[in-house]
């Protein structure tokens, strides 16, 4: 189909009635399989076409999503009166505009070398299908297990009224393996997950993982539930990418703060945020990672955005809006989970960048702490916070010692970041499986970066 | 639709296309602003198909590809979960419940951005340094089902729903109020929904400490999300059938509380879910999951009781056209109880009152394990409350807590973040952990 086409009639229409017009079309194929012990138990692939547009007038915005492209005319016409009803609400000082950007023509190839589309979904079931069985017969202790696989081809297409037109692709294809045995009635869970953008090959040959998967279970049946108290707790590279892209990450997010001066006071440039050993970054690099890619929703050319250097914030993440209200650099932050949403500030990759102390340095003086590794999952209000451990060890005497399971911690913005003692030179990329939740888009996929940190101070949850 | 099922059926003898059309219109304000004017419109189609005993299944929003979306759905069958059952037929005469709200189906845009801006006048009146939030949403679908058994079943469901908080910054202290309104029976009102969101920033205005150990607490139905997470989990008849339900084999016994009941009910009006037939053409019923703390049957989709030799309750449900059905409750009910919210508050000597919680959902769910960071709770005395808690963590195991500690249960409902309808529940004996 000529999207080229029925895009620039549509902005070539309505761009007299707006100040600024975008139109977004998706191309989407994606496939997702379970496996539940060694059986297949959903197979499903979706065929995705479909688009929205966004307006401008008189500072108002209106948005307008549609899967039938006969449609896009109603939709340019829904957003475009949407939009001048909400301008004629706003005054003067609320009115909304936009930052300059470079207008791009172009069209970018992620590089794809075996992607979900050049993978039979045949092969596609033999491959999870190995790993099902690993899971499911290797320990007769293993009550239920699963293996969810899920990837996604997209091709999005971007034109807008000031003469830009992008076309790119996404890109995801990622496995999780989970068992679960019996203790007491209850069960107890170990999970892991493989993924890649750009290679299929990455999810092959990973049998390693899923018996990793199956033995971390079984200990975990001997573990017992962490007694609730405050430790230094010592997060692998996984758990402290969720740390700070819980703790920090979403703080930075300009939205919350652009049109909140008491946020904005909070948030001043400069305010030291953790110790100098401390820097934080969200970048659109490297090439292959869930969060990288050129140009963002808005068509926004992106960059590395610095947030924490040397323990000061020095800076934030924008769309084109919250760049323009705080008159500060786009960092090309916008971004939209798919053709259903408008986009709003989001992470990409964040990462704390790595120090010096190797991972026995960082444990080695703590008399009786956790050492927690990979993340269940994360959740912010901004000042407080909570994060969840996988898999946790108790660290006695500067050795790492039993398994203890069920490790939640409680985090405040302002403290936890401050008592951040240490960190490590073990540097790696997390976030292969999974993805983040804002505004009600979700699975939105970021990747974190982090090397092994060390907290005092933390709440750990527990009876 | 019946092109999509024509097609399929030459290729094997049972099938079924559910088609959606999902319209949705947003106002929302945010920071005290008229931010945005959405519409939405998504249409579509899911086929499922049975092929050589095995279940595939492909959906499509572009329907000049329907060949493709055919050949999609008999390559997913070919790799797909074994499958006996049949589609179901015609169900005859059917109980309908009424799912068009009407105000839902008259409410225009004007109307909506008047609606936000009362409730954001009404509490920068009431709380002059908040900064409102609200967005108002319309949902309108239709949807229908056709299958190769003689099913054609269409239904429609008109409803709105209101979000409303706020957010208070005072130096380096941040407050976040959120709260919702799903009005079925009654309208959402914005004086009402301001008046709440400031009394809760005003009991919040001062930050009371906490000691660490065993607490009696008030849970509001936001506060219960982790429990009522559990619950759904539990009686989901899949996990029952793996064996890895807290309550398998518990089915007739009493393993909780006998002042808990808790319904799968489709029958609640307005109810985005309710309806005669669930979303595979199978009729539903209101059943309890838990009758005075006794554990009844869990739900189960046609699929998962083909699977494993039970019947489906009427608990197929989709999340649009995208994905196949999947065993899910209808609406999870908790059965009101007797107390008045002030009754149970006047009870507390010594306790907390938790509005609701982060961090719901991720950790060990099916085993019914929570510890979670309060996100906006009070600390309680003597009955009355006495200031915000804050870096404090509530932890225990949902069974559990559910069948030793429930100490009243009270007289009215809301709905939890997780779409529970459930009353305040008050409880003995959590865990608390504070930062000294």
């Amino acid at each position: 189909m000529d999207f080229k086409g029925i895009m620039a009639d549509a902005i070539s229409s309505y761009r007299g009635r707006a100040d600024y017009l975008e139109v977004r079309i998706e191309q989407r194929e994606a496939t997702s399989l379970l496996y539940r012990l060694a059986e297949a138990d959903s197979v499903s692939v979706k065929l995705v076409l479909g688009g929205n547009v966004r307006a401008l007038v008189d500072g108002g915005w209106g948005f307008a999503a549609f899967n039938d492209l006969a449609a896009i005319g109603k939709a340019c016409e829904d957003a475009v009166t949407s939009a001048k009803y909400v301008g004629s609400c706003l005054s003067a000082s609320e009115k909304v505009s936009l930052a300059r950007v470079t207008t791009a023509y172009d069209e970018v190839d992620l590089g794809i070398k075996r992607g979900a589309k050049d993978v039979t979904l045949a092969d596609k079931m033999k491959i999870m299908g190995e790993y099902a069985q690993i899971l499911a017969k290797s320990d007769p202790r293993v009550v239920s297990s699963h293996v969810r696989y899920g990837d996604f081809y997209v091709k999005k297409y971007f034109a807008n009224s000031e003469g830009a037109f992008i076309v790119s692709e996404g890109s995801d294809m990622n496995a999780s393996f989970g068992a679960s045995a019996m203790k007491e009635g209850r069960p107890v869970e170990a999970f892991e997950g493989v993924g890649s953008t750009l290679d299929f090959q990455d999810l092959e040959g990973r049998h390693d993982v899923a018996r990793k998967v199956v033995k971390t279970c079984i200990e975990t049946l001997d573990a017992e539930p962490v007694k609730a108290g405050v430790y230094t707790v010592v997060c692998d590279p996984h758990l402290a990418g969720v740390f700070i892209h819980e703790a920090f990450g979403h703080l930075s997010e300009s939205d919350f703060i652009a049109e909140n001066d008491d946020a904005r006071k909070m948030m001043t440039l400069g305010r030291r945020f953790g110790q100098d050993f401390l820097n934080v970054a969200d970048e659109p690099v490297p090439e292959g990672l869930r969060g990288s890619y050129k140009y963002d929703d808005e068509g926004t050319p992106a960059v590395t955005a610095p947030l924490i250097t040397n323990g000061l914030l020095v800076g934030r993440l924008h769309s084109r809006e919250t760049a323009a209200k705080m008159t500060e650099p786009t960092t090309g932050n916008a971004r939209a989970v798919n053709h259903k949403f408008a986009p709003i500030v989001r992470m990409r990759n964040t990462v704390i960048r790595p120090g010096k102390s190797s991972f026995d340095n960082l444990i080695g003086d703590i008399k009786l702490g956790i050492f927690a590794k990979a993340a269940y999952g994360g959740q912010t209000v901004i000042e407080q916070f909570s994060f969840s451990a996988r898999e946790a060890f108790m660290i006695r005497d500067g050795k790492i010692a039993e398994r203890v399971r069920d490790v939640v911690m409680a985090g405040n913005l302002f403290e936890t970041l401050m008592n951040i003692e240490g960190i490590g030179s073990d540097f790696r990329w997390t976030g292969h499986t999974g993805g983040c939740g804002k505004g009600g888009q979700y699975p939105l996929p970021v990747m974190m970066g982090s090397p092994s940190i060390r907290i005092k101070n933390v709440v750990v949850g527990g009876r | 639709m019946e092109k999509i099922l024509k097609k399929a059926l030459e290729s094997t003898g049972k099938a079924e296309v559910f088609h959606g059309d999902y319209r949705t219109a947003e106002v929302s304000y945010e920071n005290g602003k008229l931010k945005t004017v959405s519409s939405v419109r998504m249409t579509g189609a899911g086929l499922r198909l049975i092929k050589d005993g095995r279940l595939g299944y492909a959906s499509t929003t572009d329907f000049s590809q329907t060949d493709r979306l055919v050949l999609a759905a008999l390559d997913t069958a070919a790799a797909g979960p074994k499958a006996k059952f049949d589609f179901p037929g015609d169900p005859g005469k059917l109980v309908s419940v009424d799912s068009v709200k009407e105000k839902a189906t008259r409410l225009g845009i004007s109307e909506m951005v008047e609606m936000g801006a009362r409730y954001v006048e009404k509490l920068k009146k009431l709380a002059p340094d908040c900064y409102p939030e609200t967005s108002i949403t319309v949902e309108h679908d239709k949807t229908c089902i056709l299958n190769s058994s003689g099913l054609d079943y269409e239904s429609e469901g008109a409803m709105y729903h209101v979000y409303f908080g706020a957010t208070v910054i005072k130096g380096s202290d941040v407050l976040m109020v959120p709260a919702f309104k799903i009005p079925l029976d009654d309208e959402y009102d914005p004086d009402l929904a301001a008046e709440e969101v400031a009394e809760k920033i005003k009991r919040a205005e001062t930050v009371a400490e906490v000691e660490t150990g065993p607490t009696t607490v008030l849970f509001s139905p936001m506060g219960l999300d982790s429990i009522l997470m559990a619950l759904d989990a539990g009686f989901n008849g899949k996990y029952v059938e793996l064996g890895i339900s807290p309550i398998k084999g518990l089915r007739g016994s009493k393993a909780l509380s006998d002042k808990l009941t808790v319904w799968n009910d489709p029958t609640v009006r307005y109810w985005f879910r309710s309806g005669a037939l669930d979303q595979e053409g199978i009729p539903t019923e209101k059943r309890a999951l838990v009758r005075e703390g006794v554990i009844g049957e869990p739900y189960y989709d046609l699929l998962t009781a083909d699977m494993y030799g039970r019947r489906s309750t009427g608990s197929g449900y989709r999340n649009g056209f995208e994905a196949p059905p999947s065993p899910s409750v209808s609406l999870m009910a908790v059965e009101p109880g007797d107390k008045e919210v002030s009754e149970m508050l006047a009870s507390i000597e010594d306790g907390l009152y938790v509005d609701y919680c982060l961090g719901a959902g991720q950790g060990n769910v099916l085993a019914g394990e929570f510890s979670n960071n309060i996100g906006l709770g009070y600390k309680v005395k003597d009955g009355k409350i006495v200031g915000r808690v804050k870096n404090l963590m509530v932890a225990g195991n949902a069974y559990d807590t559910l069948k030793d500690n429930i100490v009243a249960v009270g007289d009215k409902r809301g709905f939890s973040m997780t779409m529970c309808l459930t009353p305040h529940i008050l409880v003995d004996k959590v865990s608390v952990t504070a930062k000294k």
